[in-house]
């Protein structure tokens, strides 16, 4: 239903004085560079990676608050990258989004309803009764009952979780087809997620949103995504159904990620794999596969050359050179 | 209204705007220095609306008397044309007050809407707008002054489109400032995914987030602008029509009052402008407690978690428990 096609999100770098009158280029970040998705109508994809790898960029780019650089945002196949004004204001109205910091993204000094209603009064929707009647359902699907005990609440009078839902309810008034979930729980204490996670299943399951859930937490995405895709360094490296993904991982990144991943089964525990190093800088992506710097496979191949994206199973696609052979343990 | 505010009880505590009279109040009331300032500003703003309407018109008192002394009949004396000063004083207390304000207004409805367009369209917006700024900014205050107040004529409304020309550089770079941080926030990428426009994030989300600023500067501008009317006033450009504090001075100036001796001409009306302008500076310090957001209101604690699972027992209970005076955070006031 939504699609991203190569997109691309990259940020000049301001050059010094000492580098213009040397002649320096401009850098680039490359924040997002060529990230191809897509989700289903009631599909539930899970972005996975590492701080920089852009995933939060990505989920900003589809909700039109990043600019995007190059590519394609595509909505029921049309084309919403470079629409503005009108056309944008009713692609929102079908696409939102929920932040990380549930103590940044509430206005403190507009009340609980004012809040979620508000979103209705920017589209035009409704007169004030259907207003009030979609606002109380946006509340209670999120888990705010009795919904007369918040709504006239300021946001410094709820806890972290009840204004993630403030948030939720917020961004689902519009009943919109997509929702970008950027961490939505990362904030929050481990006993709420778990209830976060249960209305985002239930917005799913009776609104039939489509959820681009954001998290750096692996066993968090396999917990509630159809598929996962694993990112690094502004590209996808693997995406696949979040079971096979998990079972059968083909890229190295993504085991090295599953391996430390915790297991509740000590018997299970699977031997770790530390990566060395860290996240090249985004202005510095190195050359050949972007993961080479830190992989333990890698070979002089690697080096030079991009690798492919390789269909392991259909939907199940790796962009390794490694991908179809099966796993071996680095020496 | 301030203190049947303050004795509202509890449930006024749901409803945001009163409850922001009541800590406005209690913070004013806490402070000793807002507080004096406040009880000089009510005193003045009584005499400037009640005032003239008792004291009945200027020429009444003293035809033909002119230069008289302070006595029981005319407790500030009297003027070259004999008019009692005290009752000018009442007259120019109104004038004075009412420039300051108007003016101040205006001065803030300008400055704030500049630094909000700079400050959240950015780019060229901000530069262009702030350019503008920076040239009202360097340009000497009174000299323009005097030159427009020159070349509009001297009418009241001329002296306040003066005083808010000149005076809202200040506030608009101030007000700029914080909106770059507002616009920072969370919230206002939220307003901008629902679709909301610049504009209506500007009127809807950052306006109400810098407007406490704004009420601060609001109250050091009034001070400003008083003093500016006072000076335009004495060096002659002000409105002829009606007394200020400064037209006073001016006269009692020009007819040698100084050296004359004639104290009571132009100690008033100078006392009354260093009263006014102190008050109003002590009671804009107060604002920037009042419009705190993380100031207000601590008491209300988060409510429970609409998910709380019940384990069936209590995990961990506490009974008795007490907390020395010394360590308690609340109670040091933290």
């Amino acid at each position: 239903m939504i699609g991203l096609r190569g997109l691309r999100v990259h940020y000049p770098l301001r050059r010094s004085l000492g580098a213009w009158l040397r002649g320096e280029p401009v850098g680039v970040i490359r924040a997002v560079d060529g990230v191809d998705l897509d989700l289903g109508r009631g599909e539930i994809v899970a972005l996975v990676g590492e701080s920089g790898s852009g995933k939060t960029t990505t989920g900003r780019a589809l909700v039109r608050l990043a600019p995007i650089t190059d590519g394609q945002v595509l909505l029921d196949g049309e084309d919403v990258t470079r629409i503005g004004g009108r056309a944008l204001r009713a692609y929102r109205r079908r696409v939102q989004i929920i932040f990380q910091d549930p103590y940044e993204s509430l206005d403190p000094r507009r009340t609980i309803a004012q809040q979620v209603e508000e979103p209705l009064l920017v589209q035009g929707l409704g007169d004030a009764a259907e207003r009030a009647r979609r606002v109380d359902r946006a509340l209670d699907d999120a888990g705010l009952r009795p919904v007369e005990r918040y709504r006239d609440r300021f946001p410094h009078e709820l806890s972290g979780g009840q204004r993630q839902r403030v948030a939720i309810a917020s961004a689902m008034v519009l009943e919109p087809d997509v929702l970008v979930a950027d961490e939505p729980v990362s904030m929050l204490d481990v006993s709420l997620r778990s209830g976060i996670l249960r209305v985002m299943l239930d917005l799913r399951a009776h609104r039939d949103v489509a959820i681009l859930f954001i998290t750096h937490d692996l066993s968090l995405a396999w917990l509630i995504a159809d598929r996962i895709a694993v990112m690094y360094l502004g590209r996808v490296m693997e995406i696949g159904p979040a079971e096979t993904l998990v079972r059968d991982p083909r890229h190295p990144y993504t085991r090295a990620l599953l391996s430390v991943m915790p297991s509740p089964d000590p018997a299970h525990r699977r031997e770790r794999r530390i990566l060395r190093g860290e996240t090249p800088d985004a202005s510095r992506v190195p050359p050949g596969c972007r993961f080479h710097t830190r992989c333990p496979l890698a070979f002089d191949r690697c080096r030079t050359e991009e690798p492919p994206s390789v269909e392991v199973t259909p939907g199940h696609v790796a962009a390794c050179f490694l991908a179809t052979e099966p796993p071996t343990d680095p020496a | 209204m301030t203190s049947a505010a303050a004795a509202a009880p509890s449930p006024a505590r749901r409803h945001g705007r009163r409850d922001a009279w009541t800590h406005a109040w209690s913070v004013i009331r806490a402070d000793r220095q807002s507080m004096l300032g406040m009880v000089i500003l009510v005193v003045f703003a009584i005499i400037a609306i009640a005032g003239p309407i008792l004291a009945g018109p200027i020429d009444r008192a003293g035809a033909n008397r002119p230069m008289l002394d302070p006595s029981l009949a005319h407790l500030f004396g009297t003027d070259r044309s004999g008019r009692d000063l005290f009752l000018t004083n009442i007259w120019a207390t109104q004038v004075s007050l009412l420039v300051g304000v108007v003016a101040s207004i205006l001065s803030m409805v300008i400055g704030t809407a500049m630094g909000i367009a700079a400050g959240y369209l950015g780019g060229r917006w901000d530069a262009w707008l702030m350019r503008l700024t920076d040239f009202f900014y360097v340009l000497p205050t009174l000299v323009l002054a005097l030159v427009l107040a020159a070349i509009m004529g001297p009418s009241l409304s001329n002296v306040i489109l003066v005083i808010a020309v000149t005076s809202w550089p200040a506030t608009a770079r101030v007000i700029r400032s914080q909106t770059l941080t507002v616009r920072e926030r969370m919230f206002v990428d939220r307003a901008r995914a629902t679709g909301a426009s610049s504009a209506r994030i500007m009127r809807r989300q950052v306006l109400p987030n810098v407007f406490g600023l704004v009420l601060a500067n609001t109250t050091l501008t009034i001070a400003g602008a008083i003093f500016l009317e006072t000076t335009l006033s004495f060096l002659g450009v002000g409105p002829r029509d009606t007394y200020s504090w400064g037209r006073i001075l001016d006269e009692s100036f020009e007819a040698g009052a100084l050296t004359l001796g004639k104290w009571a001409w132009f100690v008033p009306p100078g006392v009354a402008v260093v009263l006014v302008v102190l008050a109003f500076t002590l009671v804009g310090g107060a604002f920037d407690e009042i419009l705190d957001p993380r100031l207000r209101r601590r008491g209300a604690g988060p409510g429970a978690e609409p998910d709380a699972t019940d384990p069936g027992g209590p995990l961990l209970s506490i009974e008795s428990l007490s907390v020395p005076e010394s360590l308690d955070p609340e109670r040091r006031g933290g």
